[in-house]
C-alpha cells in the first residue's frame, strides 16, 4: 500500500467525486464530512479497490454509498413534498434567481424533495439510479460498481425508477395538479 | 437491459433535477479535504527519526520495516511490528528479570543456611555435655558448641551459667580463663611462700607482701593478672587474706564475684590461717576449677589455641621394651633403670630415666624441674604389698629450674628421675633398703612438679608402667 497508489486512483475521478457528492450532500459541512469518510475507505481498501476490475467506478459507488448514508441520516429534515409535475414545469436551463448553490431557492426544494423520494429507495436500487442518472455510467459499469450482473443492474435500476415514479405520482394525486 | 434500452422522460426529469446548479465554493471545499487528506497520510506514513532509532535500538538493527516503498511505510504493519518488538523486549526483560530473581533467591537462601547459627543447645544438653564427657571428646564437644563458644565471646562474659566444655563449665573466654588460673597459681605461690616465710620467721605472718618477696625464697608472683598491681595482702587476726581485683579490674572490697553479672564485678581472694597452716576460699566455689586450672591446658591444646613457651623437644629414641604406663589426657609414661641389669645389689645406685610420651592429636606442653625430685615411688613386692615412697624436697627450693618441653603428637620427652640408693642414703634422691626379692617399680610424676605454672602447662600425674627390680645379696 502506498500513498503513490492512492493517489494515482483518486486524482483522475477526484473532479467527479467532488461534484457527485456537493450535489448530492448540498450541505457543505456534511460534504465535507461525506469526503473524509469517502477518501478513508478508500485508503482502507486501497488493495481491494486497486484489484477491482473497474476501481473507478468502485471508488464512485462508495461516494454515493456515503451520501446516501449522509442523505438518510438528514432524512428527518422536512422536505416540500413535490411531484412529478412540479418537476416537469422548472425550466432547469432557463434564466434563474441563482442562490449560491446556482439554483434558485424553488429549484433547491425540488431537488431536496426528489433526494427525499431517492433516499426511500432501497440502497441497491438507490445506488443503481443514481450512478445511471447522475453518472450516466452503463449498466454494465453500475454491475460492476455494485458487484453484481449486468441484468441484476439493471433490474435494481427499473425497480427504482418505478418506484420513485411511485412515489412521486402518488404525491401529485394528493395536490392539485401543476398546470 | 442494455444501453439501448427505450428513453424515458422521466430519467430527463431526474437527471435535470439532480445535476442541476453547482457550488464552486462547496467543491473547492472538497478539493482541499482530499489535498489535506493526502498531506496527512504523507506525514504519518514518513517514519520519525525517533521511530527510526527506536527500532535500530530495540531491535539491533535487524527490523525491516514492512513494505517500504519510496520511503512510506505500511503503518498498521509497522505498528504490528513495535507491539512484536515491544512483546519480545519485555519476554527477554521478563526473562533476565526471573533468572535474576531466581540468583538472588538462591544466593540468599544459601548464604543465610551457610550463615545461619546452628540450634543452641538447651540447657540439659549443655549440662549433659559438661557432665558426660570424656577427656579424648573435649575436641567433638568443642565443634558441637562452637556457636555457644562465640556467642559466649560476643558477650565477653559468663554464658548463663552453663558452660561450652565440661572445664569450661561457667562459659568464660579464653582469657579470663587464662587469668583466673594464673590468679590461682599465684595463690598458690604465695601459700607456699608464706609457708617457706613462716618457717623461717617463728612462724610469723608477714606484715606486707614485700616482706615475703624479700628473701627471694619464693619463685612464684605476687603480680595481680587482673590488676596492675600486686594481689592485695590484708592481715585479719590469724588469717592473712589475699585478693585479686578480679575480671572487672576494680578493687571492691572483698566482695566476691557475683557470677550473675556478666561484667562479673567482685574480688576473688583466699584465707590463710597462719596457726594452722590451711586456707579457705573467698569465692564461689564453682570459680574453683578455673583458679586450680588442672584441665587448662588440655582444654587449650584440644583448641590449638594455645601459645607454647617452651622448644620443641628432641626426639627420644625409645626401646620397644618400655613399659607404659596408663595414658591420661593423651600422655603416657615409662622409666628405665641405668644400669640396666638384671639383679642389683646393695649399696648399689641407680638412676632413673622417665619418659613422657605424647599420644593425643594435639600438641602438648610440659613444664617441669630439669631434676625431677618431687615425683612418688611405688615399690611393689612379690606378695603385692605397695610401699609409696617420695623425697624430701623442701630443700631444693633454691636452685630447682623449671623447664619446658613443647610436645607433638607422638613425641616423647626424657627426664632425669630420682636417683635410687639400695641401702645406702643419697641426698636429693631415695632411699631405699628392701629384702632379698624381686620388686615392681614405678613412679607417680606430677605436671608441672614447680609452681607456679603457665595456662599452657599441662597439670596432672602420670604414673609409669612397672619395672622389675630384683635385688641380690
Amino acid at each position: 500500500m502506498s500513498l503513490d497508489a492512492f493517489k494515482n486512483l483518486i486524482e483522475p475521478i477526484e473532479s467527479r467525486m467532488v461534484r457527485t457528492i456537493a450535489r448530492l450532500v448540498r450541505d457543505p459541512d456534511d460534504a465535507a464530512d461525506t469526503m473524509q469518510e469517502v477518501l478513508s475507505t478508500v485508503w482502507k481498501k486501497l488493495e481491494t479497490i486497486r484489484t477491482h476490475e473497474n476501481p473507478s467506478a468502485y471508488v464512485m459507488r462508495i461516494c454515493i454509498s456515503k451520501a446516501y448514508d449522509t442523505l438518510r441520516k438528514r432524512s428527518r429534515e422536512t422536505s416540500r413534498e413535490i411531484s412529478i409535475e412540479d418537476l416537469l414545469n422548472v425550466d432547469w436551463a432557463g434564466p434563474q434567481n441563482h442562490s449560491d448553490e446556482g439554483v434558485s431557492d424553488e429549484q433547491l426544494e425540488l431537488v431536496r424533495g426528489v433526494m427525499a423520494a431517492v433516499i426511500a429507495l432501497p440502497t441497491q436500487q438507490a445506488q443503481a439510479v443514481l450512478l445511471r442518472i447522475m453518472e450516466e455510467y452503463s449498466f454494465r459499469e453500475i454491475a460492476q460498481a455494485l458487484g453484481c450482473a449486468e441484468a441484476t443492474a439493471y433490474s435494481h435500476f427499473s425497480k427504482g425508477k418505478a418506484r420513485l415514479r411511485e412515489i412521486l405520482t402518488a404525491k401529485s394525486s394528493k395536490k392539485a395538479p401543476v398546470k | 437491459m442494455n444501453d439501448q434500452h427505450k428513453h424515458d422522460p422521466f430519467e430527463d426529469v431526474l437527471h435535470d433535477a439532480l445535476t442541476a446548479g453547482s457550488n464552486p465554493e462547496a467543491e473547492a471545499r472538497l478539493h482541499r479535504v482530499c489535498a489535506d487528506f493526502q498531506n496527512q497520510l504523507k506525514q504519518s506514513a514518513r517514519p520519525s527519526p525517533f521511530r527510526i532509532w527506536f527500532t535500530r535500538l530495540t531491535s539491533s538493527g535487524r527490523a525491516t520495516f514492512p513494505q517500504i516503498e519510496n520511503g512510506l511505510l505500511d503503518l498498521p504493519a509497522v505498528n504490528r511490528q513495535y507491539v512484536k518488538i515491544i512483546s519480545g523486549l519485555f519476554r527477554r526483560f521478563a526473562t533476565v528479570l526471573l533468572l535474576v530473581m531466581i540468583v538472588t533467591i538462591s544466593g540468599v537462601g544459601i548464604y543465610k543456611l551457610a550463615t545461619a547459627p546452628k540450634p543452641e543447645l538447651s540447657q540439659s544438653e549443655r549440662l549433659n555435655f559438661a557432665y558426660s564427657h570424656k577427656p579424648a571428646d573435649i575436641g567433638v564437644i568443642l565443634n558441637c558448641n562452637q556457636n555457644v563458644v562465640n556467642a559466649r565471646e560476643k558477650r565477653g562474659g559468663v554464658d548463663q551459667g552453663t558452660s561450652s566444655t565440661a572445664y569450661n563449665r561457667l562459659g568464660l573466654q579464653d582469657d579470663l580463663m587464662k587469668k583466673f588460673f594464673m590468679t590461682g597459681a599465684a595463690f598458690r605461690g604465695i601459700t607456699t611462700g608464706l609457708m617457706a616465710y613462716q618457717l623461717d620467721h617463728a612462724n610469723q605472718a608477714p606484715e606486707t607482701i614485700e616482706q615475703m618477696m624479700k628473701p627471694v625464697d619464693y619463685i612464684g608472683t605476687a603480680k595481680d593478672p587482673f590488676g596492675i598491681g600486686d594481689l592485695k595482702y590484708v592481715r585479719q587476726n590469724d588469717e592473712v587474706l589475699i585478693y585479686s581485683v578480679g575480671p572487672d579490674g576494680k578493687w571492691d572490697g572483698g566482695k566476691p564475684i557475683d557470677l550473675a553479672d556478666p561484667k562479673l564485678g567482685g574480688d576473688v581472694g583466699i584465707a590463710c590461717n597462719i596457726r594452722t597452716g590451711k586456707t579457705r576460699n573467698l569465692f564461689d566455689e564453682r570459680l574453683a576449677p578455673y583458679l586450680k586450672g588442672d584441665r587448662l591446658a588440655h582444654e587449650l591444646g584440644a583448641r590449638q589455641i594455645i601459645s607454647l613457651k617452651g622448644p620443641p623437644v628432641q626426639l627420644v629414641p625409645t626401646s620397644g621394651t618400655l613399659a607404659w604406663g596408663k595414658e591420661v589426657d593423651g600422655l603416657r609414661a615409662a622409666m628405665d633403670l641405668a644400669p640396666s641389669k638384671n639383679e642389683y645389689e646393695k649399696g648399689e645406685q641407680i638412676k632413673v630415666r622417665l619418659y613422657v610420651q605424647n599420644v593425643s592429636r594435639h600438641v602438648v606442653q610440659l613444664a617441669s624441674s630439669r631434676d625431677r625430685i618431687e615425683d612418688t615411688l611405688i615399690l611393689r613386692d612379690e606378695k603385692g604389698v605397695q610401699v609409696r615412697l617420695v623425697s624430701d624436697s623442701r630443700y631444693a627450693l633454691f636452685w630447682r629450674q623449671l623447664v619446658r618441653h613443647t610436645l607433638k603428637p607422638g613425641e616423647t620427652a626424657s627426664f632425669d628421675g630420682l636417683g635410687l640408693s639400695i641401702g645406702t642414703v643419697r641426698l636429693g634422691g631415695i632411699d631405699i633398703n628392701p629384702n632379698n626379692g624381686s620388686y615392681k617399680i614405678s613412679f607417680e610424676l606430677k605436671f608441672p612438679d614447680l609452681i607456679p605454672c603457665l595456662p599452657e602447662d599441662w597439670q596432672g600425674k602420670l604414673t609409669t608402667g612397672e619395672v622389675e627390680l630384683r635385688v641380690a645379696r
